[in-house]
């Protein structure tokens, strides 16, 4: 068997569970063995955790070189901020929204709650289509925010108080130090107003983040305006999710399997490149799928992993030496 | 001329009491126009110009009774100026020519430097070594967190007629900040070597004084005060002047200055002036915030975070259970 029919029978669960881990623990504790991937990954690997990181998330130097005053920002010191949009740009070629399905560390904590309700026996809960149409716009404002109101410190129209709002209200920067051992995120900052009601609503989203993750699948994820900003750019990745609609049966084990309840992935026969702006490629729906070559994953065009009858049947222990 | 005066004073009074009579003598990176700051840059270790993309440290010499009543000094002070760098090397920094005594230096490296001003004056069968010293860091966030933590650690000059260095805190990186209630430790070296019983003051620039001795290992320390209790809103609304930073961020902080001082039997002369016994004494500046758990509530923060799961538990629970379709049994009359 060739190693192309290896991988497209390979049992996706357990390998993304490791691999998830291993990026979990690379990403967070990373940093005590001097590990530094620099400031512009394309993940929530949350700068809050100081010595611990290996790399920090790009929001938060994205909102703090934003932050910079205008003539600073528009004059040849303000390259700092394309060096670091493009070093963003470089990471998130090589892997696109699969950041977010393999290495995002607080996407790794809702799967781990995911496995805890369903431990538990507890049944996941999931939006109708009329709340997911709505909801989904929310990353988008998240984003657009995130990147306005540094641009208004920047032009003094609002204080330094709004610094780095976005993380202000992560639950990452409460959840992610907590894995160190560093509660010092978990409070609120009554130092003026403007923080105190941004840490407030931060420490409510994290209240939210624990109970809604444990009831509906990666509950955050379908807010966060990191996945936004991935789909911008997700034309310029090097690995894509593609569709061949005419293999495609309109069966909906595709749909059904998908944490983030993408309907078009079922539904859509027509577009080649079906990935969507909540997807985070976690590739369960190429998995899940018994259509031959239906769904596949391409790098540079070559296809790497691709949905087969072998390998729907080997995963769904149909046929358990099918050669 | 101010000098001399100093030192007469300084023999009328025994070193136990100098403390009380002397002017000091210290660094500053506030230069003496306001107006000159708009040319500045702020960064983590204070204000700094930029020449050619490297940050350049300007610093002046203050002499005072206090950090709160204090002049600059004149170009024409003589004495000793040194600049020891990040990797300890001992340079000459560029004297500026100006009417106030400063002097330039460029901090192209990440990590503390330290500058030094000595002046030796005799007097009354006395030498004075007055030393002024200003550990100033160079940080920038562009250049990243994962530096060196050796970059963090205090650095003594051997050579240093009297030398205080400020111990680090724990963890202490390039980010921390003295606050109220911290335990600051000094050591004090005479010559490299650490000195037993200095005399070592440490004042707020609000006028709180606290007095010790070194002891055998040259250590001193003081645990900082809780005086900055500040209400910026409630003092713009009485008309107070608030300081404002970048961005016009309020600026809640106050200044120490803390100086160390040594008797010793040594003698000699100086530019032809005999003495029986030398005074050392070295002055340096820190600043110190208010202290953080003060402003942060871990418990409050706990009743949000609870509200929030409280909120998502029972909107979770409504919500699902408006959306189950209750059974219905259709009938068909096939007849």
């Amino acid at each position: 068997m060739s190693i192309k029919s290896r991988i497209d029978r390979i049992d996706l669960r357990p390998f993304r569970f490791w691999f998830q881990l291993a990026a979990f623990i690379f990403l967070v504790y990373g940093g005590h063995l001097a590990i530094d991937l620099g400031n512009s990954l394309p993940t929530f690997s949350c700068g809050y955790n100081r010595d611990g990181t290996a790399g920090t998330c790009y929001l938060l130097p994205l909102q703090h070189q934003l932050a910079q005053p205008w003539s600073r920002l528009f004059s040849p010191a303000g390259l700092t901020v394309l060096t670091g949009f493009g070093l963003f740009i470089l990471w998130f070629m090589v892997l696109n929204k699969a950041w977010c399905g393999y290495v995002c560390p607080l996407g790794t904590i809702q799967d781990w709650i995911t496995g805890l309700r369903k431990r538990l026996g507890i049944p996941y809960s999931n939006y109708s289509d009329d709340h997911f149409n709505k909801l989904k716009y929310i990353k988008y404002f998240l984003l657009l925010a995130l990147i306005f109101i540094p641009l208004a410190i920047g032009g003094q129209f609002l204080s330094h108080d709004w610094g780095v709002p976005f993380c202000k209200i992560c639950p990452a920067r409460m959840i992610i130090p907590a894995f160190n051992g560093d509660f010092r995120q978990w409070a609120i900052d009554f130092s003026n107003d403007t923080k105190m009601w941004l840490t407030a609503l931060g420490m409510f989203i994290t209240g939210l983040f624990l109970v809604g993750s444990f009831i509906k699948k990666r509950f955050f994820c379908f807010f966060c305006p990191m996945s936004a900003f991935h789909f911008i750019f997700s034309k310029l990745s090097i690995l894509k999710l593609k569709k061949d609609g005419s293999k495609c049966t309109v069966c909906g084990d595709c749909y059904r399997v998908c944490d983030m309840q993408i309907k078009p992935i079922a539904d859509d026969i027509d577009s080649v490149d079906i990935l969507r702006d909540d997807c985070i490629l976690c590739l369960k729906c190429v998995a899940a799928c018994p259509e031959e070559g239906a769904l596949k994953v391409d790098i540079l065009g070559k296809t790497v992993f691709e949905a087969t009858r072998g390998g729907f049947n080997k995963r769904m222990g149909i046929e358990k030496n099918d050669n | 001329m101010k000098h001399y005066l100093t030192f007469t004073l300084l023999c009328l009074f025994t070193t136990g009491k100098l403390f009380a009579s002397i002017p000091q003598l210290w660094f500053s990176d506030q230069p003496p126009e306001r107006s000159m700051i708009k040319n500045m840059q702020m960064r983590h270790g204070g204000f700094v110009h930029v020449v050619d993309g490297v940050d350049v440290k300007q610093l002046w010499l203050r002499q005072g009774d206090s950090l709160h009543q204090s002049d600059y000094l004149g170009s024409t002070t003589k004495g000793e100026f040194v600049l020891m760098d990040v990797q300890k090397n001992i340079n000459a920094p560029q004297i500026e020519k100006a009417k106030q005594q400063s002097i330039r230096f460029p901090m192209p490296d990440e990590g503390f430097y330290n500058a030094y001003f000595t002046e030796r004056l005799v007097s009354n069968d006395t030498l004075a070594v007055m030393t002024a010293k200003a550990e100033i860091l160079k940080h920038n966030c562009r250049n990243g967190h994962k530096y060196d933590r050796n970059l963090v650690k205090p650095q003594k000059w051997s050579d240093a007629p009297l030398d205080i260095v400020r111990l680090r805190v724990p963890k202490e990186d390039f980010h921390t900040r003295i606050r109220s209630g911290t335990e600051v430790k000094f050591q004090i070296f005479h010559r490299g070597n650490p000195v037993k019983g200095a005399n070592v003051k440490l004042e707020t620039k609000k006028g709180w004084v606290k007095t010790t001795q070194s002891d055998d290992l040259g250590f001193a320390s003081f645990q900082i005060i809780q005086d900055n209790f500040f209400d910026a809103k409630k003092a713009e609304k009485q008309g107070k002047k608030v300081e404002r930073g970048h961005g016009g961020r309020i600026r809640i902080r106050d200044s120490y200055l803390v100086t160390a001082e040594y008797l010793t039997d040594e003698t000699g002369s100086l530019n032809d002036a005999p003495f029986s016994q030398t005074v050392y004494r070295v002055s340096t500046t820190g600043r110190y915030y208010p202290q953080q758990l003060a402003r942060k509530s871990p418990e409050q923060a706990l009743y949000f975070a609870s509200a929030g799961m409280l909120v998502m538990g029972v909107g979770g629970y409504t919500y699902r259970r408006r959306r189950v379709k209750p059974f219905k049994e259709e009938q068909f009359d096939e007849h």
